[in-house]
């Protein structure tokens, strides 16, 4: 029990720094890396709540398309440079 | 630290946002906190839940056994059909709009087609109002390239 | 096993910063990336309390709801790519053709 909410309390920080991380971020790049930090940590959760093929179907679709994808869009569009530069 | 002097690029503009968002977190947690969940009902032992997965999703009602869940057969082929949906609009807004080539459009981000685009324009007004000169609107077209 | 409440609080937390980010950024990728932060916090939500209701519909639902993310980021990277060919930017306030 005790043990159980310790790695909530772990996943759950790492959860949401990522998103905050996610948010926050000056560079388009690193937001997109948070948000696979945030993914996998959500997947760590579902673990927890039982819920295996669910765990395994986000990190197939989120992590290894969805996230491939942003980082797609990252890569093929300039940002703005009073955004990028600073 | 850099980040920290533009932390927010418009920061007048995004403070009433991020207010907002704090306060909706804290209209929320006061609700949860205040509210009481009884006790958990768990999954019984020893029954496969990725099996119960498939029997909801394609409404085997015999075959559903001791895990409570409804039939999602239709939802199951309306997803289907919009991912379907997806995929087709995603080629059909990445393709472009002259000589239908996607790779060209990988390359660049699209710069050079608007380059192009624009120069073919010129051109072909140009061409249309002198109407004599069109080794020199050719020429331009390849060199904006 | 851990409450339903911290579930709740962890996934209203992860929903606002999600918001968050829609509301104060201008840049269409920061939009599409704080959209995946919500829609997984709703599917938080829909996979706590399958458990802890003893029900396999939430944990269903998640996996359209994960679907249904695909297909999104699917038409919404074609747009931003869209946007950036015809405006040179991926601001979306730049869009404003069909606004006044």
């Amino acid at each position: 029990m005790v043990y159980e909410t310790i790695a909530f309390a772990l996943f759950a920080l790492i959860t949401l720094g990522c998103s905050l991380g996610v948010v926050l971020a000056r560079d388009v790049f690193h937001a997109s890396l948070l948000l696979g930090g945030a993914l996998l940590s959500v997947a760590v959760h579902y673990v927890m709540l039982q819920a295996e093929f669910i765990a395994a179907m986000q990190i197939l679709v989120y992590v290894g398309g969805v996230l491939i994808l942003i980082t797609f869009a990252v890569m093929l569009t300039r940002t703005d440079p009073e955004v990028s530069s600073v | 630290m850099t980040t920290d002097e533009t932390g927010t690029s418009n920061s007048g503009s995004s403070l009433v946002p991020g207010l907002a968002a704090v306060a909706l977190f804290v209209v929320m947690a006061v609700a949860i906190v205040q509210s009481s969940f009884g006790t958990a009902v768990t999954f019984p032992e020893g029954e496969s839940i990725v099996a119960h997965i498939g029997y909801a999703m394609f409404d085997l009602q015999a075959d559903m056994g001791t895990i409570a869940s409804e039939g999602f057969l239709a939802a199951f082929l309306i997803i289907a059909v919009g991912l379907d949906v997806a995929v087709d609009g995603a080629l059909f807004l990445a393709k472009r709009e002259e000589e239908g080539s996607i790779v060209a459009l990988l390359t660049d981000g699209g710069r050079e087609l608007l380059d192009t685009a624009e120069a073919s324009t010129e051109a072909t007004t140009e061409e249309a109002s002198t109407g004599t000169d069109t080794p020199d609107s050719t020429d331009t077209t390849g060199g904006s390239r | 096993m851990v409450p339903a409440q911290y579930y709740l609080l962890l996934s209203a937390a992860v929903f606002c910063i999600g918001l968050f980010g829609v509301l104060t950024r201008d840049n269409a990728l920061y939009f599409l990336m704080s959209v995946e932060l919500m829609l997984n916090a709703a599917n938080i939500n829909f996979v706590a309390f399958s458990l802890f209701w003893g029900n396999l519909t939430g944990q269903t639902f998640a996996l359209f709801v994960i679907a249904l993310a695909a297909a999104e980021v699917a038409i919404g990277i074609g747009i931003i790519l869209v946007l950036y060919r015809n405006f040179g930017s991926v601001s979306v306030t730049d869009a404003a053709t069909m606004r006044w």
